[in-house]
Order: C-alpha cells, then structure tokens, then sequence
C-alpha cells in the first residue's frame, strides 16, 4: 500500500468516528453520501475513502447514542437516511476531541524529543 | 454508558438477526441512488452513471459485512452459523451419529465411573479426624509368616510398641494402651 501511495494515510482506530460527529456537529443533519462528499472535499488527497466504509462509523455511533438517523426526502425528493447528532453526542465529540488532542500531544512531543 | 447502550444492541440484533437488514438494504439503495444522479448530472449517461456509483461506493456486499461486524458481534454470528451447520450435518446421518453419541457417552461414563473410585479409594481421606494417624495393629509370627489381624484380638507387645502420636479408635495410644491393659489384667 505504501509503495503504492506514499502520500496517503490511513486512519488510525476511531478517527473515522470523530470526524463524522464533528461533521454533522458543524453541518447539521446529514445523509451519508452527504457525509462522504464532504469528508472527500476535506482530505482529498492525502485521504481515499470508499464511501462504504462510512457505515460501520455510522452504526457505532448510532448505537453509542450519539448520532440518530431518521428517514426524509431530500431536496430532489429522493429518499435518504439523515443522521443528526444528539446532545449526547456533542457531549461524547468534546470528550473524544480531547482525548484525540492529547494523544496527538503526546505523540507529538515524542517525535519532537527523538530528532 | 454509551458503551454500555451499544453492547446491549449489538446483544439485541445479535438475538434478532436481520432485524436491520431491511433497513440497511434500503439506506445503500438510497446512497447509491443519490450517487447516481450526481454522476447524470455531471453528464454521464445512466448506465454510466451506475457504474461509476458502484465504483465510488466500494464494494456493496463487502460494506453490509462490515456493517454487520458492526451491528452486532460477528463471532458469535460465525458460532451460530457453525452449530447449525453441526446439527444439519448431524442430522443427516443418524447412525453415524448414534455411534458417536454412544461412543463419548460410553467412554465420558466409563471414566467417570472409574474416577469415582479412585477418588473415594485412594484420593480422599478417611472419613475420621487424624486419619492420617490411623493405624492398623496386626501380629505377624516370624518363624510361620503367618499374620493375624487385629479382629483376632489386641497384643499386648504390638501395642506396647506403638507412638504415641498415633490414634487409637479415637483415643491417644497412650491413654488406649492404659485402657486396654487394665482391661487385660484387671
């Protein structure tokens, strides 16, 4: 993989998941090909994602009882799945973004030390 | 809490499985739909267009395994999947089953039945306080061999020679020897 792109990364565990809820923290309720077009503008092209590999983020957080989906048309009245951060979600956003900023802190600080 | 909320409903769909595939079906039919009009709007005939949905999406049934690693817990899915397998395979040939059967319940009977045994024979302690000290007092003749246990009656000499720190019928040797020497020469 690597050797292929040496410019791209891949997400580290649970990175997926914090993007997602500050996504829909900022942007409001969305689809999830919504989502993966704004997460491509965003990363491209350090970052390719299959848009299918969204879903896994998607049910992890719907079952933590962060996000919630719900059924609605979309302006071109297709039908889609919406999903919308709960309070306990925003609650659950800051806390992971903490969590994420000191490990990256951290990490930081060590690769700092070694050079 | 929150993890605590998800592992419940991972148990939930684990005990109603494809209670969400309906859903799942309709949500990626949804996705792939709205990717499709993209594509036809940039221009691209429909055909065209589903193609370069499917290729934007990823593979369709590698997202749904995903998605239900996700949902619920995919190695106990597997155990299930492979204990009804079991049974169906099972089921198909009885007397290949029989004989499997009665062979591990002979030799499961077998083994514990002999377990048993050992374990009241040799691996349990007498059922006496100090059984460890207990002892069995026989007379053995030197010149014949011949041995006398102790229901022919005590020895005065055999047990004259015993330790003190043993047992006898619930007694300290020395307070039986006392006992029984009395009984003896009265």
């Amino acid at each position: 993989m690597a050797s292929e792109n040496g410019d791209r990364v891949e997400l580290l565990p649970g990175a997926l998941d914090l993007i997602v809820l500050r996504a829909l923290d900022t942007m409001g309720p969305q689809h999830a090909y919504g989502l993966a077009a704004r997460l491509e503008q965003v990363t491209q092209p350090s970052l390719t994602l299959n848009q299918g590999t969204l879903y896994p983020a998607l049910v992890r957080l719907e079952q933590k009882g962060w996000i919630k989906g719900t059924w609605q048309r979309t302006e071109a009245n297709r039908e889609a799945k919406y999903y919308g951060i709960t309070r306990a979600g925003v609650r659950g956003l800051h806390k992971e973004a903490e969590r994420w900023r000191r490990l990256a802190g951290l990490v930081e600080k060590l690769l700092l030390g070694e050079s | 809490m929150s993890a605590l909320r998800r592992f419940f409903l991972r148990l939930y769909n684990f005990l109603r499985p494809g209670r969400t595939e309906p859903d799942l079906a309709r949500e990626l039919a949804s996705h792939l739909a709205l990717l499709e009009d993209e594509f036809i709007r940039r221009g691209l005939t429909l055909e065209e267009a589903r193609l370069a949905a499917q290729r934007t999406f990823g593979g369709i049934e590698q997202t749904k395994e995903l998605y239900r690693d996700a949902r619920s817990f995919v190695w106990l899915d597997d155990a299930r999947r492979d204990l009804r397998h079991a049974v169906r395979t099972l089921r198909r040939t009885p007397a290949f089953t029989a004989t499997v059967v009665l062979t591990l319940a002979l030799g499961i009977g077998a083994n514990t039945a002999m377990f048993s045994v050992i374990s009241g024979v040799v691996l349990k302690p007498l059922g006496y306080p100090g059984a460890d000290r207990i002892v069995a007092v026989l007379n053995r003749w030197t010149d014949t061999g011949h041995t006398q246990g102790k229901d022919d009656g005590w020895n005065e000499t055999g047990v004259r020679h015993l330790d003190d720190s043993f047992l006898c019928e619930g007694r300290s040797a020395a307070v039986f020897r006392q006992q029984l020497l009395q009984a003896v020469h009265g």
